[in-house]
This record gives structure tokens, C-alpha cells and sequence, in this order.
């Protein structure tokens, strides 16, 4: 590539000035686990898919989503050095298979994230509301705990962002930390017994397969987002892709191995287990071993880690609706800021709003927050990643298809098609094991429920984007290209199309 | 009342986007350095010096210019001549060089003081304030009553008026205007702003929503 070939004759005080901004590969690998939140995926998304599905092929699941999504991120790494917008799946699609399906790609993102996100918020009930009746012998019901908590996002949410990378680092450290801890704890319980169970091979393609595989996706949600750093990284032919796949093999590394300890110690009754102790599971085990000041410490890290999860989900939320808003294909209203802080206030609001509703009306009805709302919304959203990682791959390929850029034959097509195979097969298990995977019967309202709603939410962007260029050309031609482009944002199409943003 | 002369575009910036109360700066530290530098690339524009066409910035004229902020920046590009997008430009001179530029600039004026607060953890830390809330509040009151009254306002000013949407002030200063009065202050922008200088508000607004979605903002 000839931008990055040019050699300045001397010091550059401009490229040296730009330089110091940029991120390295660990900057990048940090900021993606901050998203992927170990602690609430290894105690509570991992014994609550124990009790709810009763399959313990879960260590071999991770690592073999790991690999599949590694062989993905070649050509999605690869893509992201020509595109703008690199942070959203959205984008892949909009420029690899055509505007309308970009808008149907960001609709079901949009809808997938915030299901992760109002899942974290049963998650924070169903969780803390145990925890404080032991602390402090109150009763307080979950949704009363959950809604502090919906509280404090919303109100970080709208302010200063900044503040909160450093406290998600130090907690995301921390949280590590206690998870190997506690894992490593595990192997000197009295009952433990190495268990082959967890990585077993045939578990992937025997009955519930695709149950366990969505599983694990969930776990690796956030890992897409290292691109949106393509264009400020020190090196963009290394820094992104080194740190796509060191965060994705440490995920892999860590929740197998934390799952395996657990199914090991837990020994043959471990799904009874998991069912009777539900996330206490993991606390429970090793706190034999570990004694009661690090179960608290434990219980402690447990609920930040998923407040963190909630306020990075929260984050990207708000910046995907911002992003959709500067673009047009969302009201321009979500493409503003608040003035001092920068956050993107409306998206966050709408989000805030969005999160309220599903917590009273679970509520209100009375639905276990516990499974019908952590679980289901967290591996509902994890299906919704599934369908967009696997569309994305199409994407990458549609575009190299087009491009040839200076990408190798692997980076172009040999890794895209390899990925998409094996993601449409994770898609078709996925999509036929629902009901598995939520515990329910085969054909019940759960069970086509969430596919209809990512159907139903992608053909309405089609919709749009149609109606949009029919009707206003302009925006149009800017979507995929995100709040960075000069061609898309408010003002530009008030110069080009006449309406005022 | 006799009128205030006019500042160069950078300074009306700088005197709108702080608090004429507290000067306090209204915006984040990070957006008022790309709006100033943009502000300041728009001056040279103004100025004959520049030429902006599809994101590349073009030296018309290496003399200097009658002051010293936009010269420093003139002088700067003529040194690195093998950086012309616009969007390094604005990164660049965004990361507090042309806040810097612009404060010594309004300082030596003495629209702006300089004030030394101790902060808690023992450093200084410097501001430059207003030093007259009139003046402060001046450029963004010529536009909202050149829009109620329906005059035209001059290049610089709407140039002035795209900056402040782009960079989100308008939610602090433009408030005041209905539906009808922001139809017609873009109508005019539309209609009186060079094709070139709506193109450098554009990129203003791309850096603002970049650094937003890089949580730089």
C-alpha cells in the first residue's frame, strides 16, 4: 500500500505528534476482554447452561468457536484495513453485500446488543438479591436491585466516558485474576476428579450441540469490536489482527479451563449441582479450598463485573446508535453529543429507556430473572452475533470478490471461505437446537420467537434502506461509512439534500 | 450600540464555547481542539493561503499572514509537505496545539486571562478565560439576531455558524432559534457557504463523530 510505504526524509513532528496516540497490542487486547466480562460468563452464563440444558460439552465448545471465529477474524481483520466504520459488523455488509442488507445487519445488531444488555440486568438481580439477603439480612426483591443498578448505567451513560475505561481495567484484571484463582483452587477440592466430559469432541456433534456452541459465542461477544481501533493502531497490518487473536486465545484458554475445573470438582453431579446452586456453583467449589473471605471477595467481584459488562455494553450501544444516527439511517437526533463530555447522550437515553421497560414488565409478570432474562437474552443475543459474525463472513468474502487490494489469497479467500463453511454450520445447529438450549420444548413460543424477531428486524432494514433510496439518495449512498465519514454526517447531507439535520 | 470588530474565525470559536459566566469551556477538551484546528485551517482558507478539494489540502501561497497563530500553522505545513489529507491536519493541530495557538493568540489581545487554579493533587493547572462576558457572548448573539432579523451574514460568520453545529455548541448557543430561523440559517449556509468551506465544516463534524466513536471525545 503506498500510504504506508511513504518514508518521511526526516522527523516528522506531525506523524510523530499522531504516533504517540496510537494504540498498541495490548491496549487493544484490554480493551476487548473489558467487553467480554470472564467473570459473568464463567460463573453465571456456565452453570446456568449446566442446569438449563444439562450438557457439559461446554470447554471443547469454547475452544472450538475459538478456532472458528480466529479463521473468521483473517479475513475481517483483513477487510477492516479498507473500510471506514471498521467497529460494526454493519458496515462488513453494507459494503460486501450492499446497503440493504448493511441496514438489516445493524437492526439486528442493534437488537442482539441489548438483549445482552437488558440479560445483564436480570443477571445483576437474580444475582445480588442472594448476596444481600447473606450480607446484610435485607430481602430485597431483584428487581429492585436491578433497577439500582439500570440506574447507575444510565447515569454514567450520559456523562463522562472517559472515567469509566479505567475503572473497567482495573476490575477486568482483578476479575481474571479470581477466575484462574478459583479455577486453579478447583483441582485441590476433595471430590475433583478430572473430568473428560468438558472436552469432549463428539459433544459437538451429538443432540444440543448447537446449544452449547451458542454458549460459547456468547462468551466471546466483544471480540469484534478490536477493529474499531484499525485506523489508530501503531501498525494496521499487526497491532489488530495480534490482538484479535491474543484476546481471543486467552478468552478460549480461560473459560475452558475455568468450565473444565468446575464440571471436574463438581464430579458426576455436577448438572444437579448446577441446578440446585445455580451460580453459586463456581463460588461454592472452590471456596472449600479457598475459605469464606475469598468467596465474598468473589461474590464482590461478581456483581462489578457484571455492572462493568453492563456499562461496556451500554457504551457500544450508545456509540451504535450514534454512529447509525450521524449516518441517517436512525433518527438524526441520535448523532448528537452531549457538548462537554462527548458521550452520545440519545442513543444512551434510548437504550436506558429500552432497559426500564424490560425490567418492570419481567416484574410485573413475574419471570425468573435468573433464566428467562440473563440466560435466554445472553445466549438470545449470543444467536443474533452468530447470525451477523456469519453474514459478515459472506460480506468479507463479497468484498474481496470486488477489491483485490494487496491481501494474499488466505486473507482474501482461502481463511473467508473456510470461516463461512464452518459458520453456517455453527448457524444451522444453533437455529435448530433453541430449544435445548433454552430448556423449554421443541416448538415452543420461545423457541421461534427470538429467530422471528432477528427475521422480522432484518427485513424491516431491508425496508428502509430501500425507502431510503427511493426517497433520499444522499443517505443512501453514505450508509456503512459510520460517524467518521465527511460525506455522511448531518450537516453534509443538510448541504447536499436541503433538509436540516 | 457600536459592534465589536469582528475576530478572526478561531477566536469566535473559542470566546463562544466557553461558560461567559465561569469560563468554564462548554465543550470537551478534545472537541474544542478540533473544532480550533479546523477553525484555523479555515482561516488560511479565508486567507488565499490554502485550497481544500476532496479531503487534500493545497498551499496557494507560502507568504506569511498578518498574524501569528495561522502563520505558525502555514509555516508548519510547509515543512511536512508530504502530509496534505486534511484529516491528519486536524488530528494533528486537534491534539492542543491550535487550543494552544489560539489562547496566546486571544491572551495577547487580552480578550482572554490567564488563570492559575491549584488543583488538588499539588500541580497547576492553567485556563484561559474570557475576560468579558460580552465579548464572549458576541459572535453567537451576531448570528441568532442576524437569523431573527433575516440578514445575510458574511462568509466567515457562516463558516462560524457551520462550526458551532458541527462541534455540537448549538446546543448551548443556538438554542434560542425555532424551526423556521435554523431553516433558514442552513438555507443560507446552503446557499452562501463555497462548496470548499462546506467541505472543511463536513470534516469538522467526521473528526467530532471519530473521536466520539474512538472514545477520544
Amino acid at each position: 500500500m503506498s500510504t504506508t510505504t511513504t518514508k518521511p526524509v526526516r522527523a516528522s513532528q506531525l506523524s510523530t505528534a499522531l504516533a504517540r496516540d496510537r494504540l498498541g497490542v495490548a491496549a487493544v487486547v484490554f480493551f476487548v476482554m473489558s467487553a467480554a466480562a470472564p467473570l459473568t460468563v464463567v460463573a453465571g452464563v456456565v452453570p446456568t447452561g449446566l442446569a438449563v440444558t444439562g450438557l457439559t460439552g461446554i470447554s471443547v465448545a469454547f475452544l472450538a468457536v475459538a478456532v472458528v471465529l480466529a479463521v473468521f477474524s483473517v479475513g475481517y481483520v483483513a477487510m477492516a484495513r479498507h473500510i471506514a466504520n471498521a467497529g460494526a459488523f454493519y458496515a462488513y455488509v453494507a459494503q460486501g453485500l450492499g446497503r440493504p442488507l448493511g441496514v438489516g445487519a445493524s437492526w439486528v445488531a442493534l437488537l442482539a446488543y441489548n438483549m445482552f444488555q437488558v440479560a445483564s440486568y436480570g443477571g445483576f438481580g437474580a444475582i445480588a438479591a442472594p448476596l444481600f439477603q447473606e450480607w446484610f439480612g435485607v430481602e430485597i426483591q431483584w428487581w429492585v436491585l436491578a433497577l439500582a443498578a439500570w440506574a447507575l448505567v444510565a447515569v454514567l451513560g450520559v456523562r463522562d466516558v472517559a472515567v469509566n475505561g479505567k475503572v473497567l481495567a482495573t476490575l477486568l484484571l482483578t476479575e481474571i485474576a479470581l477466575v484462574a484463582a478459583f479455577s486453579v483452587a478447583d483441582l485441590f477440592v476433595s471430590g475433583f476428579e478430572a473430568s473428560a466430559a468438558p472436552l469432549d469432541p463428539t459433544s459437538l456433534t451429538g443432540a444440543g450441540a448447537g446449544a452449547l456452541l451458542v454458549m460459547a459465542v456468547t462468551g466471546f461477544v466483544g471480540f469484534e469490536q478490536s477493529v474499531v481501533f484499525s485506523e489508530e493502531s501503531r501498525d494496521p497490518r499487526r497491532t489488530v489482527p495480534r490482538a484479535t487473536y491474543i484476546a481471543i486465545a486467552l478468552i478460549a484458554g480461560l473459560y475452558a479451563f475455568a468450565a473444565w475445573a468446575m464440571i471436574s470438582a463438581a464430579g458426576p453431579t455436577v448438572v444437579d449441582r448446577a441446578v440446585a446452586e445455580g451460580p453459586e456453583l463456581f463460588f461454592n467449589l472452590a471456596s472449600d479450598r479457598l475459605g469464606g473471605t475469598a468467596l465474598h471477595l468473589g461474590h464482590a467481584l461478581f456483581l462489578t463485573s457484571l455492572i462493568a459488562a453492563m456499562i461496556s455494553f451500554h457504551n457500544i450501544i450508545a456509540r451504535y446508535a450514534f454512529s447509525l444516527g450521524r449516518e441517517g439511517v436512525l433518527p438524526r437526533a441520535f448523532g448528537r453529543t452531549v457538548p462537554g463530555t462527548g458521550a452520545p447522550k440519545n442513543g444512551s437515553l434510548a437504550q436506558s429507556v429500552l432497559g426500564l421497560t424490560v425490567i418492570v414488565l419481567y416484574a410485573v409478570q413475574g419471570w425468573d430473572p435468573l433464566v428467562q432474562l440473563f440466560f435466554w437474552g445472553g445466549t438470545g443475543g449470543g444467536i443474533g452475533v452468530l447470525l451477523l459474525i456469519t453474514v459478515t463472513s459472506f460480506a468479507v468474502l463479497g468484498y474481496f470478490a470486488r477489491h483485490r487490494h494487496a491481501e494474499s489469497f488466505w486473507h482474501r479467500i482461502g481463511a473467508p471461505v473456510l470461516g463461512t463453511v464452518l459458520l453456517l454450520g455453527m448457524t444451522y445447529l444453533a437455529l435448530t437446537n433453541i430449544a435445548t438450549l433454552f430448556g423449554v420444548e421443541p416448538g415452543s413460543a420461545p423457541t421461534w420467537v427470538v429467530p422471528l424477531a432477528y427475521g422480522v428486524v432484518a427485513l424491516a432494514g431491508v425496508v428502509w434502506a430501500l425507502v431510503l433510496r427511493a426517497g433520499r439518495p444522499q443517505v443512501y449512498a453514505g450508509i456503512g461509512l459510520g460517524a467518521r465519514s465527511a460525506s455522511t454526517g448531518g450537516f453534509t447531507a443538510a448541504m447536499k439534500e436541503g433538509a436540516q439535520p | 450600540m457600536a459592534s465589536p470588530p469582528q475576530l478572526p474565525l478561531a477566536d469566535d470559536l473559542f470566546l463562544t464555547a466557553h461558560d461567559t459566566v465561569k469560563g468554564r469551556s462548554l465543550l470537551s477538551p478534545a472537541t474544542l481542539g478540533l473544532g480550533l484546528a479546523v477553525a484555523l485551517l479555515g482561516e488560511l482558507i479565508l486567507w488565499r493561503r490554502l485550497d481544500l478539494r476532496d479531503g487534500r489540502l493545497t498551499v496557494l501561497d507560502d507568504r506569511p499572514t498578518a498574524e501569528a497563530a495561522t502563520t505558525a500553522v502555514l509555516g508548519q505545513m510547509l515543512r511536512e509537505e508530504h502530509h496534505r489529507q486534511i484529516r491528519d491536519w486536524i488530528a494533528f493541530l486537534g491534539t492542543g496545539v491550535a487550543t494552544d495557538l489560539v489562547e496566546r493568540r486571544l491572551a495577547r489581545t487580552g480578550l482572554v486571562h490567564r488563570q492559575e487554579r491549584r488543583s488538588l493533587l499539588g500541580g497547576t493547572k492553567v485556563t484561559f478565560v474570557p475576560a468579558d462576558s460580552m465579548t464572549a457572548g458576541w459572535p453567537a448573539s451576531r448570528i441568532r439576531t442576524a437569523v431573527a432579523r433575516g440578514e445575510l451574514l458574511d462568509v466567515p460568520d457562516l463558516v462560524f455558524a457551520g462550526l458551532v453545529l458541527a462541534t455540537g455548541l448549538d446546543q448551548h448557543v443556538l438554542v434560542t432559534l425555532d424551526t423556521r430561523e435554523r431553516g433558514l440559517l442552513f438555507d443560507q449556509i446552503r446557499r452562501r457557504l463555497p462548496a470548499m468551506l462546506q467541505e472543511l465544516v463536513g470534516h469538522a463534524e467526521a473528526a467530532v463523530g471519530d473521536a466520539v466513536m474512538a472514545r477520544r471525545a
